[in-house]
């Protein structure tokens, strides 16, 4: 697809995601933020807790706290909570998306959990599971959100880490679509700088007068970023339009205010999206 | 002295204050915040706790004063600056007309403090020139070294005493003053190997060295998480301008011990010469595009300096614990 960036993911198709958070409340915030925007395009979502998980460890609380309406959800069938012998399995992720197109449902978001998965899986089966769920999501509009809790290197780690998006020769960055405007997911460098700025002229020009960006996913933006946000944006705001920066984390809100994004006529900064 | 505001003392001013006896400096400071406190202008005193001692009980009887520790200030510069405008952001919204503060400046003796002590003298001339602030920097003759007094002298425009007040004719303009004076050399811990030694680093290699940095920065120091990627954000920005601006190969090294790490960037390049870059945000309307990696990075570490020799250029970044 001409002029598309290489980490832009079309409507439509899947998005094999990787986020390593700092804490409870990043991994909670952030897969809570990603599920909400599936929910809100009609998309499903099936993830897997331990047996007796409930309360604040939960993925239900965490959506929850962001507002879902989870008992109506799961009425809908929107929202699937599966036994986790029976999600992490190697054609698993495949079936879950046939029986939700199958209800209706125009595409399927699923979570992983490392820490869950392996208690399920051998580390090397696991990498079986991703290679396969990588390879679903990139021919159907399947998408997952792959969590993982340890920054530390390892063979393991780096294999698993180069089964998703946005990894490769430049820093990890993914930029998904929706029709409120841009999900971001990763780090911002000079090295993809000018993909994110591609992603924000693309989500500008089908914006309405708001485009939302939200950065809740975003671990790293730098002087390249921040240079990429305003370029990418230019012709939105010159148009009237104002970009509402959505959900950053402290170390990039920080980033954002040194540079006078609090401040600068056409973006809003909001922290709590909700 | 009668340190009269109607004598139309000019907000901003930054003077410093070089006083050889505790009479002294007592003479200059009462009539000083009298003056303020009469003008109902806020008046803040940074000061040790040896001179807070000689000074608040005689200021108890002349009116309010807020007092604050020295290392609550000057940690860094750009830190110490937003400090001071948040001083007068209060005092303002409060109503006063104007800050006086009474500021004895001290980065530290060890490690590089007296060097951060110039900068952030320097830099305040540019950094604080729009705020409704008299600063004047206390220097205790006595106690502190010659060359410190006297650099530090020569970044104040004015200068006054007990007497009077009069335009410093020594005054050097501060990127003049940071050109001649703020170089630091290696740190100790440079003479060992380091923990981390990454050669002919290319744009390809960004995501993996930062990881690299963080991992070998949790596992080998003290510092809180936060801090570590904040150091990681400010090396980023640095190794970013050596591959955009410089010319390679581009080396990185990181030594890490218990209480800091330091982090050195080398290019090939002529480097630069601009000593002010980065410790002033860029116009905030129109959005800064040059000029930004270094302003975050001075923000992000608590220390950064450049040489440039005919090698090339190094940065030098630390940051340390609390």
């Amino acid at each position: 697809m001409a002029g598309l960036p290489r980490v832009f993911v079309k409507p439509g198709h899947g998005a094999h995601l990787m986020s390593v958070a700092n804490s409870q409340d990043e991994r909670r915030s952030t897969l809570s933020r990603w599920v909400v925007r599936g929910l809100q395009a009609g998309e499903g979502f099936a993830y897997a807790d331990p047996e007796g998980s409930s309360g604040p460890d939960s993925v239900a609380s965490a959506l929850a706290d962001t507002g879902v309406d989870v008992d109506q959800a799961q009425r809908d069938g929107l929202l699937l909570r599966i036994p986790m012998t029976d999600f992490y399995a190697l054609d698993a992720p495949a079936k879950l998306l046939a029986e939700a197109l199958a209800e209706g449902l125009g595409a399927l978001r699923i979570a992983a959990d490392a820490r869950h998965g392996l208690q399920v899986l051998d580390p090397a089966t696991y990498l079986d599971f991703e290679r396969r769920l990588a390879d679903t999501c990139a021919a159907s509009p399947l998408s997952a959100l792959c969590q993982f809790d340890t920054q530390a290197d390892g063979i393991w780690f780096s294999e698993v880490t180069w089964m998703h998006m946005g990894y490769g020769p430049t820093s990890p960055f993914v930029a998904l679509p929706d029709d409120e405007g841009l999900f971001l997911f990763g780090e911002v460098d000079i090295t993809n700088a000018e993909e994110m700025a591609e992603a924000l002229r693309l989500a500008g020009s089908h914006a309405d007068r708001l485009l939302q960006v939200d950065l809740t996913g975003m671990t790293l933006l730098t002087a390249a970023g921040c240079r990429a946000l305003i370029e990418g944006t230019d012709d939105h705001r010159a148009g009237g339009g104002q970009v509402l920066l959505l959900g950053a984390r402290p170390p990039v809100q920080r980033v954002l205010k040194l540079l006078g994004f609090d401040q600068a006529p056409g973006f809003i900064m909001v922290r709590d999206p909700a | 002295m009668r340190a009269n505001a109607e004598t139309g003392t000019p907000a901003p001013a930054h003077d410093g204050l070089f006083y050889a006896s505790d009479e002294q400096l007592l003479q200059f400071v009462v009539p000083f915040v009298r003056d303020g406190i009469a003008h109902h202008e806020a008046v803040v005193v940074v000061a040790h706790d040896s001179t807070r001692k000689l000074l608040e009980p005689v200021l108890a009887d002349v009116g309010p004063v807020e007092f604050v520790s020295p290392p609550q200030v000057f940690r860094r510069t750009v830190g110490a600056v937003r400090i001071y405008q948040e001083l007068v952001q209060r005092a303002v919204e409060r109503g006063a007309p104007r800050v006086r503060a009474i500021s004895q400046v001290d980065f530290g003796a060890a490690g590089h403090g007296r060097e951060e002590n110039v900068r952030f003298e320097a830099v305040a001339n540019l950094a604080l020139a729009a705020q409704p602030l008299w600063n004047v920097c206390l220097y205790d003759v006595r106690r502190l070294p010659d060359e410190l007094v006297s650099t530090s002298a020569q970044a104040h425009p004015y200068l006054v005493s007990e007497n009077e007040r009069w335009p410093n004719p020594d005054y050097v303009p501060p990127a003049e003053l940071l050109r001649r004076h703020s170089q630091i050399g290696p740190y100790r811990v440079e003479a060992q190997p380091p923990d981390l030694d990454v050669r002919d680093l290319h744009a390809v290699g960004l995501s993996r060295l930062r990881k690299d940095i963080l991992v070998t920065a949790s596992a080998g120091s003290v510092l809180p998480q936060e801090q570590i990627d904040d150091f990681l954000e400010a090396v980023n920005e640095i190794v970013t301008n050596s591959l955009v601006h410089g010319k390679g190969p581009v080396s990185i090294r990181v030594w890490v011990t218990q209480q800091r790490i330091v982090c050195t960037v080398t290019d090939r390049g002529g480097g630069f010469d601009d000593p002010l870059a980065g410790f002033l945000p860029g116009p905030m309307n129109g959005l800064p595009v040059h000029g930004a990696g270094l302003w975050l990075a001075r923000n992000f570490t608590d220390s950064l300096d450049f040489s440039t020799t005919e090698n090339g250029l190094t940065a030098r970044l630390a940051c340390w614990t609390n």
